[in-house]
């Protein structure tokens, strides 16, 4: 039998401090970072270089790339992390200086983060690379991270919004297609007017989700509009064309008898519900990303896909994101090799593979089978999804956008309930966006 | 006993209560060190940052007391969020009060599974504001809540709540009915300590069951009460979970209470100084309304033993 001496209780009070004080100090010590790590690679050359690449989803197709990636360099780690309130977290990552090496950010977060030096400009990096073709993605992308000749990002896959309708509900009513090649605003009005039966709850068009406001660019856009002059200084809300493009919508979505009014949609499922809509025949058109092919596909109806309607001109969103590398990371280098192998050819082929979106290079879009379409046994148009890159445009962004569209939000949702008419908010909301933007 | 005796004893005395002192200072160290690091710390914090302008994504800079000045001058949001806000602490402290009160004059009866209604009344003050909220939202929904299909069964119109720019803060009142478990176990609390002698001497007086409540136990009451009202103010001042979970502060701002509009200048806008501002003006607000009722205190308050 072990003789077991017993702790005094000083002794026991000693140990404790000391181990609580280990605990604080330890707590208060500085996070280890992938980089410090990749500090030590020069003592042992056995050891790979960490990136981190930060992004606000799991990555899906991105592994596949990984996986090729890891084989071609051995000595360089990379590890995906997928940042959950990407919008809240990104900045307080900025602010501790521990963003990950290569960020994946949206549009505005992606102009913002450079404006505020925590990307570096990567266009020494493309400059650097012999076979690099910029002409190789579709001209919107690639000028959009670029501000005052530095670029912030390189874009990869991006899903364009286009016009899916119900052909089976078209039939029924009657209604000739959209034409591929001319589908205005006017076109898109009389035949959901003609398709719409509010009374047995169908209408022609869905209805616009009020709550999200960036919905409202495209229509500012297709009308010669633009929320923000080019330069992002100063708010184009009051411009007669912007003013005209959202209250004519407006006056669409009040009036009840062309798609869903607010009051409407209540009762049969919500703004959200669109697609579901769609399929189960009780709206004909409805203006959307192209991620809801799956889901149109999985509901087994005919459907169609043509252009947005266009008034002034033909316009689009394409949402996406941009690859970008933080000013803090200690391995640039290994962060554009990764970057640079994620967004190419292959690698954004890869990502827009899963995800179902077009790439934002032309030379992926060439690879089959193509990542937007779906294994249908009736015809659709589907080239009409690529070819919205061309002319579609990426969402604005602004300095501060945050608070911009709060106020863009605030005053669009009082338009869209018929509480106000555009003519007369929009000039002082206009101004008061104008101050936030411009102060940077 | 002698000097030297009375210096030895005095010494020893004051060894071991210093050791004592340094004992309980051991046993409350990670406490003191949470408290420093993440309370205490981003206090101090957020009072300099309040006069300083903070995205996160770029370094701070010096704006003295722009953001104080901005707030009452240019902030229309600040202003819709105060009024949400006091609407909000108006309705629903009193209403929560006499609820809570009632609830508690309930279960102190000899009623049948005693134990079980006060179990069931507690209760959803144990779940978290969050869990709560969505709890309430499904609730609350257009065509499968159960609030809407209960009106249907007796003949009225369900309402779409959330959305509903008249009902929608009514809705978020009555969420918050839903946590008076707390006051109302205070309530229980206070009334199983009252002294049964003053009931015995109003029966004997002749009293009536109205006078006896108005005239023991109202004012019997009074410190519980104060209490209650005292923290039910602060929490509804700080109400944030609910209109984040529920509503996003919509529709048309009629939920941007003072705590989500903190939030979203902070995390939405990355105005880290602005919202740190709002944060002390939250606090002096607060602290004027808890000093104010202080004040009162000393006219309706009834504490045993004090002269009055």
């Amino acid at each position: 039998m072990t003789h077991r001496e017993k702790m005094t209780r000083r002794t026991f009070l000693r140990l404790g401090g000391t181990v609580a004080g280990a605990a604080a100090l330890a707590a208060c010590a500085p996070v280890a970072s992938p980089q410090d790590d990749s500090s030590t690679a020069g003592a042992s050359a056995a050891e790979p270089i960490t990136i981190r690449y930060g992004r606000h989803d799991p990555g899906g197709g991105v592994n596949i790339t990984l996986d090729a990636f890891r084989e071609e360099y051995p000595d360089i780690d990379v590890k995906i992390e997928q940042i959950g309130e990407f919008h809240a977290k990104i900045p307080a990552l900025a602010a501790a200086g521990t963003l990950p090496d290569v960020v994946r950010s949206w549009e505005a977060m992606a102009l913002d983060l450079g404006r505020n030096n925590q990307f570096i400009d990567t266009q020494p990096y493309v400059d650097g690379e012999m076979n690099f073709n910029p002409e190789d993605f579709y001209e919107n992308w690639w000028n959009y991270p670029v501000e005052e000749g530095k670029r912030f990002g390189i874009p990869d896959a991006a899903a364009p919004h286009v016009t899916f309708y119900n052909a089976d509900l078209f039939d029924a009513a009657g209604v000739e297609y959209p034409d591929k090649d001319s589908f205005t605003w006017t076109d898109f009005e009389e035949k959901a007017r003609a398709i719409s039966d509010p009374d047995n709850q169908i209408w022609g068009s869905e209805t616009i989700p009020v709550g999200w406001h960036m919905f409202s660019v495209k229509q500012v856009w297709q009308n010669d509009g633009r929320f923000y002059s080019p330069d992002y200084r100063e708010c184009w809300l009051d411009k007669p064309e912007t003013i005209q493009a959202i209250q004519f919508w407006a006056d669409m979505l009040l009036d009840g008898n062309v798609m869903p009014s607010p009051s409407q949609i209540v009762g049969i499922g919500g703004a959200g519900a669109a697609a579901e809509l769609l399929a189960a025949g009780k709206i004909g058109m409805q203006r959307m990303g192209s991620w809801i092919t799956g889901s149109l596909v999985e509901a087994g109806f005919r459907f169609n896909v043509v252009a947005e309607p266009s008034q002034a001109r033909r316009d689009t969103i394409t949402h996406g994101a941009f690859n970008a590398i933080a000013a803090t990371s200690d391995n640039k280098d290994a962060a554009w090799t990764w970057l640079n192998y994620n967004t190419s050819t292959q690698g954004i082929y890869n990502y827009a593979s899963e995800a179902n979106f077009p790439g934002t290079r032309r030379s992926s879009n060439a690879i089959e089978p193509f990542p937007w379409v779906a294994d249908v046994d009736f015809e659709v148009d589907w080239d009409v999804i690529p070819e919205a890159l061309d002319y579609g445009h990426i969402l604005p962004g602004p300095a501060n956008e945050g608070e911009s569209l709060k106020l863009i939000g605030d005053a669009l949702e009082k338009v869209y309930s018929g509480v106000a008419k555009a003519a007369e908010i929009f000039p002082d909301v206009a101004s008061h966006v104008t101050d936030v933007i411009a102060d940077i | 006993m002698n000097t030297t005796g009375f210096t030895v004893h005095n010494t020893i005395w004051r060894s071991r209560r210093l050791r004592d002192a340094l004992v309980a200072y051991a046993f409350i160290l990670p406490w003191i060190i949470g408290f420093v690091l993440f309370v205490g710390g981003p206090i101090v914090a957020s009072f300099g940052l309040s006069f300083f302008r903070w995205k996160m994504i770029a370094p701070p800079r010096f704006y003295g007391l722009t953001h104080y000045i901005n707030m009452f001058t240019s902030d229309e949001l600040f202003r819709i969020s105060i009024w949400v806000t006091f609407k909000f602490v108006l309705i629903s402290v009193p209403i929560g009060q006499i609820l809570a009160l009632g609830l508690a004059l309930l279960l102190n009866q000899r009623v049948v599974m005693l134990g079980f209604w006060r179990s069931v009344f507690y209760l959803p003050a144990v779940v978290s504001g969050v869990a709560g909220s969505i709890i309430w939202v499904w609730m609350y929904h257009n065509e499968l809540g159960i609030v809407n299909n209960g009106l249907q069964l007796i003949g009225l119109e369900g309402r779409n709540w959330l959305f509903d720019r008249p009902m929608v803060l009514g809705a978020l009142v009555v969420k918050s009915l839903w946590n008076i478990g707390i006051p109302m176990v205070i309530y229980l609390a206070a009334l199983q300590g009252l002294p049964q002698q003053l009931y015995e001497a109003a029966d004997i007086d002749g009293a009536g069951e109205g006078a006896k409540f108005f005239a023991i136990t109202l004012p019997m009451l009074s410190p519980a009460i104060f209490f209650n009202v005292v923290m039910g103010i602060i929490t509804s001042v700080q109400t944030f979970a609910e209109p984040y979970v529920m509503t996003g502060g919509g529709p048309d701002n009629a939920t941007l209470f003072l705590g989500l509009h903190l939030y979203q200048s902070a995390f939405h806008f990355l105005k880290m100084g602005y919202a740190s501002a709002m944060a002390w003006i939250m606090f002096l607000i607060i602290f004027g309304l808890t000093a104010f009722q202080f004040r009162l205190a000393s006219r309706w308050v009834y504490y045993e033993g004090d002269a009055r």
